[in-house]
């Protein structure tokens, strides 16, 4: 059995590590759904074409 | 370095080669499942409207329930685990929020976000406080009760996370709020866009009555969907403005936590906190907008090219809602929190109607 001070800082670790792998997603989404705006907007004004 | 070391050390590699391929095709497989699903969502919806003249259900519906029935059937065999890897529901919710900035005006988002802010800062201290009282009288434990305050209160599983982190949560508290807010949500989303018709409320009163209600931004713009394009923007803006309170929240939780509860006042969190819990994406959602009140997208261009996009993005996010729910941590809960969560929404819903009506209509 951990010591209750070591259990606490691993669930702490645990709720950290998904905390960031959330704010890396909010990354990740506002790249991707930024880029795709962006090559719509290429689209309209010329340079890119589908 | 003898050749037997090298030999083990050879077997090593290959068998972690091997277990990062298997990884990759696995991740590959998962995406592969829930584009065919977000895609057999969108030909049932169109299809019933072909068979019958009109849509049997929403995508939001399809997407979820596709969702949940290949979630049982995963389960049963034993692979939810292992084929989770692109069960990502607030990746693809984020970006079509994103997307979804770009179909919005900005004017027409400032002045729905402020009304959404003052919206948010009233339902979300007076049902914070409220489930806080509620958890106390049911003699829940503290940090579940503050668990539960914050994810009914404010934004869902984000709310909750961020409030576990503040207040150092048990893991299996978090899993079992996480589990309560979409088991709630659900139902609202089906039930609440169909009550808002019926009781006759605008789009942008039913937009914010949505918005200000159920917990799970997810299910937020199912439910909006469901209504009418007008009330899915009105409830997006509003859920947004919920979830940028977020790192405030968070903050004063965890400074509560540390001075009252604990009584460790040189403990005290950093204001820096306030930026580390602010959801990015609405800085993404922002510039959008901006991108097409500027005028690089017409009107049409958002409605042909970034409108299905955005769609295709929220469908992949409502299946993977449906895929993600663990059905068997629900009932562990026990039978109290569930009723105080209960008691909670239900004190949501009336005040975030009455608080709707008040500014939106």
């Amino acid at each position: 059995m951990l010591p209750r001070e070591e259990a606490g800082g691993i669930v702490r670790r645990c709720q950290e590590a998904r905390s960031v792998s959330r704010m890396n997603e909010d990354w990740l989404a506002v790249i991707v759904g930024l880029s795709l705006v962006g090559l719509v907007v290429l689209r309209v004004i010329g340079p890119v074409s589908w | 370095m003898s050749a037997a070391q090298t030999q083990n050390g050879g077997r090593d590699s290959l068998a972690h080669r091997s277990a990062s391929i298997a990884t990759l095709l696995l991740g590959g497989f998962s995406f592969l499942l829930v584009i065919a699903l977000a895609l057999l969502a969108h030909r049932l919806t169109r299809g019933s409207k072909l068979w019958l003249g009109r849509e049997l259900l929403e995508y939001p519906l399809w997407a979820v329930s596709l969702g949940l029935l290949c979630n049982l059937a995963i389960a049963a065999t034993g692979a939810r685990e292992r084929l989770s890897a692109a069960f990502r529901t607030e990746f693809f919710l984020k970006t079509g929020l994103v997307l979804m900035g770009a179909t919005i005006n900005f004017a027409d988002l400032l002045k729905i976000g402020m009304k959404g802010m003052v919206q948010a800062v009233v339902v979300v201290t007076a049902i914070f406080f409220f489930t806080w009282f509620l958890a106390g009288r049911f003699k829940l434990d503290e940090k579940l009760r503050a668990l539960m305050a914050a994810s009914v209160s404010i934004c869902g599983v984000s709310a909750a996370i961020a409030a576990a982190g503040a207040v150092l949560a048990k893991k299996e508290h978090l899993t079992y709020v996480a589990t309560m807010v979409i088991v709630f949500a659900l139902p609202l989303m089906l039930i609440q866009p169909y009550a808002a018709k019926a009781i006759g409320l605008s789009p942008d009163v039913a937009g914010a009555w949505i918005g200000g209600n159920i917990d799970t931004t997810a299910a937020v713009v199912g439910a909006g969907a469901i209504h009418s394009e007008a009330a899915m923007q009105v409830a997006s803006v509003v859920k947004i403005s919920q979830n940028a309170l977020i790192g405030f929240a968070a903050f004063f939780l965890a400074l509560y936590w540390v001075v009252v509860v604990e009584r460790q006042p040189d403990r005290r969190p950093h204001p820096k906190e306030i930026w580390t819990r602010f959801p990015k994406f609405v800085l993404g959602f922002l510039i959008a907008s901006l991108i097409t009140t500027l005028g690089f997208l017409s009107p049409e261009q958002v409605k042909s090219a970034i409108a299905p996009l955005r769609n295709w993005f929220l469908t992949a996010a409502f299946v993977c809602i449906g895929l993600e729910l663990a059905f068997g941590e629900f009932f562990r809960v026990g039978f109290k929190p569930v009723v105080v969560y209960f008691l909670a929404t239900v004190a949501n819903t009336v005040l975030a109607l009455a608080v709707a009506w008040l500014l939106f209509a």
